[in-house]
């Protein structure tokens, strides 16, 4: 039902809903007999993401947070598990964001804390695009039956509130951090899949009016190198925006209890576990969702200047 | 037009009998069932047999899908089992709470974000336009209960301003009742602005520039009214459509709302459902919650036809 | 001559200002508490009510608990035990209804009794069982009243009961409190019609319903015809169901409310420093324990029981930190608040290194095999979070690796107290009055018997309990009993911790009677 041909869906970004359209950075530097000129591609898109200041600063974000996962061991002062000192310490030098009533270091455990919050944004959104690139791809190819039933099911799983859907899987499968990455990929799914089977379609259209042919099966692996970089543009962009919002999803279930399982430093069941010292020790429980925002802030941030650098109707 | 509609209507019937499907069988999955819950720490098997029995639940599946179903049809959504009472009337009592914060958090958001991205668009590139657009990014970005708790901080233990959390019928006073409303309504309606105000002033930005605009300029017209009339109005139609979708957010919000304000809607109704396995009730509640995002878009897609009539033909 | 003038004065005065009583009880008003759990449906017979709050705040029985928690008369005037404690004939006040307007009398409770024992069957079991067969009704109360054989009425106001020997000691104890309390229902509207009883209770307390919305709130005004004349003082008394404790906290501190009924641990330095409030701290009547499973592996071994439950676990550190120092180290089965407690901390004393020994004996840790548990908690509390992460780091010093999982309150019931599957778990009890009162969580024949000890000594010391009516010979036993259980290692407790609970500050005549009783019949308000 939300398949209706005509339909705009404008790109908004963190709704993660971008609209299909395979005009892109990428098309212009296809060459002839559609072979692409890598270099071409990179240097222009890099120019035109340097241009916008957000994007670089939600870049910058983002390659920090790597780097701060990546290095949490050696930057972390303390250990995210074991106490470092009294319980519900006040901000200082040596606890920047205090202690937690158990004595832990809440700095120290929004540091470990990238590390799962990255691991759900990336994981789940990596997972969605790996199982929803096949299921286009063979939707679009196959049509008939299979393209009706995918596809259906497709819209199934959009028919529901996204978070309704993540609470009702989470439930099903059991808290853990694995879990909430599978749930998520399965409500990002329908995304991917769309895009991809937009454009094959659109590929296979091209071909019957050059080929004045039907598309073979012989044609299945040309198909996929013509469609994967055709729309490889609003997949980056879709995949970018959609981490921010795992990331802010991921944070919604573990507030209600249905992420991360203790001690596994999550941001979200932090600041609902320690809610209670909200009156006490504001700043201690407020920390790890300043940290959320600052993430998702800076994918969203990179998102948008990604589609700005690749969508050319946008970029000025 | 009317044909239209009519389709649009049948096709929601599929639809939902999908949902009702899909979420009939998975449930079944969920460990624990509601004889559990019902009894609680202490009582015999037998007693739990007959009970389930009793309600039907050692049928097989979809023996018992197809009996709800027909029941349904019939206006009977069961009775909770743990309390005996109807979902129906538990459900109809929940779900004007819901619909209020959603409308409301919807106005909330139209009014940040007309004003606010129309002005960004008028003036780009201009200190009030980062002022509003940084002002969006963060919005989009704060998880609800993040936000929620913000206000919370700032306007209820700050300033004194709302009261922290609870909820107060209309019948207590449309002061009393709509100061506890406030912070919920806020933290979903900016939220869901933020998103909104982006995407006005995108659309703004696109239109502006279009000739027709410029057209009305030369004529001599009035710049507010060249905005207002002619830019705005095309710069709707876009905004219109992701409506819809943000209704399905703010379904999901209010979930997360409604527990930090403690707000006695259909998403905390559901929340006890699903923790307590109350099958007949977590029906219901999913039945709604999707209906109410469904029937959003369909609204958004006949209101867009409306607006764009090359669509209706098309199909 | 002037003392006494002063008094008739002073009598007089009382008389002639209408809005005070005699202890200078103010009358009127409406009391606004807040509650944390919602009920399922208002029976308070029907297994779910779930909430005692509200059998407890419209409901009146045949006993009831005072603040040193002595069993003390409700609708019982007075009692008398004979037969050797097999028969208890009950007094009971005159002139008292339902809230229907039934009289409330001794055939009344006698219908009460028989209903529970199944003697009598109310006509919409009939009904039900004509419906569906297989149907079973079931009543909370017939769990620890099964001993009760025969009740007789002798007059209109006085009524006898007669026991067998086994559990005839433990009548007035379950009655009063223990983890239900034996509440009276309106035969007349009991009988009928269940669907609307669910929703609209009929009883014979000091408030009577006036409206219910489940999930939102729980109203009930002054019952006029409460046997107790004078009383309450109250007009109303309005329940507010908060899932989330800082809500309640928040509603607390800017007066929207009068009363948490459950103040969590962590909210305690928070009440305390905010101004118009006072927190009630009971005796020390609840254990905070980690409960395993004693048939499931590793727990079958003795030697690994005592290792963890007793030398393993640092009590005093998980005390002062995720309890916030409110509890008192604590290893005994009944709680040191309790009328029996026996203090055993002493022999249990942190020691890691004869736990490591305990469990190398065992054949665990270096050398063999490893030790690996899960503890299984739910997220009803937030206190079991926080436990449960200092709990893993403790035996992580002794070796043993725990995972942790929090599941919803509907799982982890079904897992720990049905499929008993549970390897471990945290949990704060029911306030004991002694060793007795949640004793069907060890005894083996209850069939709840959660804790899975499994061990006939038990079952035997409490049945010996419970046949026992002189109070210095139960003490014995039930120190015994205590003893025993610390020897076999069945029962890792960590602390002994006080109900807490928050009111206004002009909040008068409220006692915290710990997590067994409440009641707002002489509560009243200073305003």
């Amino acid at each position: 039902m939300r398949t209706e041909p005509g339909r705009r869906e404008p790109a908004v970004a963190s709704t993660g809903q971008v609209d299909g359209k395979p005009a892109s950075v990428l098309e212009s530097s296809y060459r002839n007999g559609g072979e692409i000129d890598h270099q071409n591609m990179l240097s222009l898109f890099w120019r035109s993401l340097r241009r916008s200041k957000t994007a670089v600063a939600g870049l910058v974000i983002v390659v920090v947070l790597v780097l701060v996962a990546l290095s949490a061991d050696v930057i972390a002062p303390n250990s995210y598990e074991d106490p470092a000192g009294p319980g519900l310490m006040p901000p200082s030098l040596k606890f920047p964001f205090g202690t937690d009533p158990l004595g832990r270091d809440i700095f120290s455990r929004v540091i470990y804390g990238t590390r799962v919050t990255l691991f759900v944004g990336l994981g789940s959104i990596v997972l969605a695009v790996v199982l929803g690139i096949p299921l286009g791809v063979c939707a679009g190819y196959y049509g008939s039956w299979f393209d009706l039933i995918s596809m259906r099911f497709m819209d199934l799983i959009l028919a529901f509130p996204t978070f309704l859907l993540a609470i009702v899987i989470m439930v099903i499968l059991g808290p853990s951090t694995a879990n909430v990455v599978l749930a998520l990929a399965v409500v990002r799914i329908p995304i991917f899949a769309r895009v991809v089977r937009g454009s094959v379609l659109a590929v296979k259209e091209q071909e019957f009016v050059e080929g004045a042919r039907s598309v073979s099966a012989s044609d299945f692996r040309l198909l996929f190198l013509h469609v994967l970089p055709n729309c490889l543009a609003p997949l980056i962009v879709s995949a970018t925006i959609s981490i921010a919002f795992a990331i802010l999803l991921e944070a919604n279930l573990s507030f209600l209890g249905l992420g991360s399982q203790p001690p596994t430093p999550s941001w979200g069941f932090d600041l609902k576990q320690n809610l209670t010292s909200l009156a006490v020790r504001p700043f201690n429980v407020v920390a790890p969702g300043l940290a959320i925002m600052a993430t998702v802030l800076g994918f969203n941030l990179f998102g948008d200047g990604l589609r700005d650098a690749l969508d050319p109707k946008t970029r000025k | 037009m009317r044909a239209y509609i009519i389709r649009r209507i049948l096709l929601l019937i599929p639809t939902l009998l999908g949902i009702t499907m899909v979420v009939f069988l998975t449930i079944q999955s969920i460990p624990g069932d509601p004889i559990e819950a019902y009894l609680g720490e202490f009582y015999e098997e037998d007693v739990a047999t007959a009970l389930r029995s009793h309600y039907g639940l050692d049928r097989p599946i979809h023996v018992q899908y197809v009996l709800w179903l027909g029941r349904l049809v019939r206006g009977d959504w069961g009775k909770e089992v743990l309390s005996g009472l109807p979902v129906l009337d538990q459900i109809l009592e929940h779900l004007p709470v819901s619909l209020e914060l959603i409308l409301g958090a919807m106005i909330v958001a139209l009014m940040v974000a007309i004003p606010a991205g129309i002005i960004s668009s008028v003036r780009p590139y201009t200190p009030s336009d980062y002022t509003a657009m940084t002002g969006a990014m963060v919005g989009i970005s704060t998880p609800e209960f993040f936000g929620g708790i913000m206000l919370v901080l700032f306007f209820s233990l700050g300033l004194g301003v709302f009261p922290v959390q609870g909820y107060k019928p209309w019948s207590a006073g449309a002061g009393e009742h709509l100061s506890h409303m406030a912070l919920p309504i806020l933290t979903l309606g900016l939220t869901r602005g933020a998103i909104l105000t982006r995407l006005v002033r995108g659309c703004m930005l696109e239109v502006i520039g279009q000739d027709y605009v410029n057209t009305a300029r030369s004529k001599g017209a009035v710049e507010f009214v060249v905005i207002l009339r002619h830019a705005f109005k095309n710069a709707l139609i876009p905004v219109v459509t992701v409506m819809g979708l943000q209704v399905g957010f703010l379904v999901g919000g209010t979930i997360i709302v409604e527990t930090i304000f403690s707000v006695p809607g259909l998403g905390q109704y559901g929340i006890n459902a699903i923790s307590s396995r109350d099958y007949p009730a977590v029906m219901g509640f999913i039945l709604v919650s999707s209906s109410i995002f469904v029937l959003a878009n369909l609204t958004v897609d006949v209101l867009y036809a409306y607006l764009n009539p090359r669509i209706r033909y098309e199909n | 001559m002037l003392p006494m003038l002063i008094t008739v004065l002073s009598i007089l005065f009382l008389a002639f200002s209408p809005a005070t009583d005699a202890q200078g009880a103010k009358r009127g008003g409406t009391l606004k508490v807040a509650i944390e759990g919602e009920a399922v449906n208002l029976d308070p017979l029907g297994v779910g009510f779930g909430r005692k709050v509200y059998r407890e705040a419209i409901g009146s029985g045949l006993v009831r608990l005072d603040g040193n928690f002595n069993v003390v008369g409700d609708l019982a005037k007075s009692w008398e035990i004979s037969d050797e404690g097999r028969v208890i004939t009950f007094k009971l006040h005159p002139g008292g209804t339902y809230h229907d307007g039934t009289p409330l009398d001794a055939a009344s409770v006698k219908w009460n009794f028989d209903i529970i024992s199944g003697k009598v069957v109310p006509t919409w079991v009939k009904e039900l069982k004509k419906k569906s067969p297989k149907y079973k009704w079931r009543n909370i109360f017939l769990g620890y009243l099964f001993h009760i054989n025969k009740v007789e009425v002798l007059d209109k106001y006085t009524v006898r009961i007669h026991q067998n020997d086994v559990g005839k000691a433990m009548t007035l104890d379950a009655m009063s409190a223990a983890f239900s309390r034996f509440v009276l229902v309106s035969p007349k509207s009991y009988d009928m019609n269940i669907e609307k009883f669910r929703r609209h209770p009929v009883m014979s307390g000091p408030y009577k319903f006036v409206e219910w919305k489940r999930n939102r709130h729980f109203f009930a005004e002054r019952h006029k015809g409460y046997f107790r004349k004078g009383l309450p003082y109250l007009d109303r008394i309005e329940f507010y169901f908060m899932a989330d404790a800082n809500q309640r906290m928040n509603a607390l501190a800017a007066g929207e409310i009068d009363i948490i009924n459950n103040l969590p641990i962590p909210l305690y330095a928070t009440a305390k420093k905010t101004s118009g409030v006072k927190v009630l701290v009971g005796p020390q009547t609840m254990n905070y324990a980690f409960p395993i499973n004693g048939q499931r592996a590793p727990w079958k071994d003795k030697r690994v029981r005592r290792a963890l439950s007793c030398f393993g676990v640092d009590r005093a550190q998980i005390v002062k930190t995720a309890l916030r120092g409110l509890a008192k180290p604590w290893v005994s089965y009944s709680p040191a608040g309790a009328k029996d407690a026996l203090d055993l901390t002493a022999e249990c004393p942190y020691d890691p290194a004869k736990a490591k020994a305990l469990l190398k004996e065992a054949g665990y840790g270096p050398g063999g095999k490893p030790l690996k548990v899960t503890l299984t908690t739910n997220n009803s509390d937030p206190a079991h979070i926080e436990v449960s992460q200092a709990l893993k780091l403790q035996f992580a010093k002794l070796g043993a690796a725990m995972d942790i999982r929090v599941v919803d309150y509907a799982t982890w019931n079904r897992a720990f107290v049905r499929q008993r599957k549970l390897q471990l778990t945290l949990q704060n009890t029911l306030s004991s009055r002694t060793a007795n009162s949640n004793s069907h969580t060890i005894h083996s024949k209850s069939g709840i018997d959660y804790y899975n000890m499994k061990d006939t000594e038990i079952d035997r010391l409490l049945d010996l309990w419970r046949s026992t009516i002189d109070p210095q010979k139960q003490i014995g036993i039930s120190h015994k009993l205590q003893r025993y259980i610390l020897a076999q290692g069945y029962y890792p407790n960590i602390a002994s911790f006080s109900f807490l609970q928050a009111t206004r500050s002009d909040v008068k005549g409220f006692t915290n009677l710990g997590k067994m009783m409440l009641d707002y019949t002489s509560v009243w308000l200073d305003r």
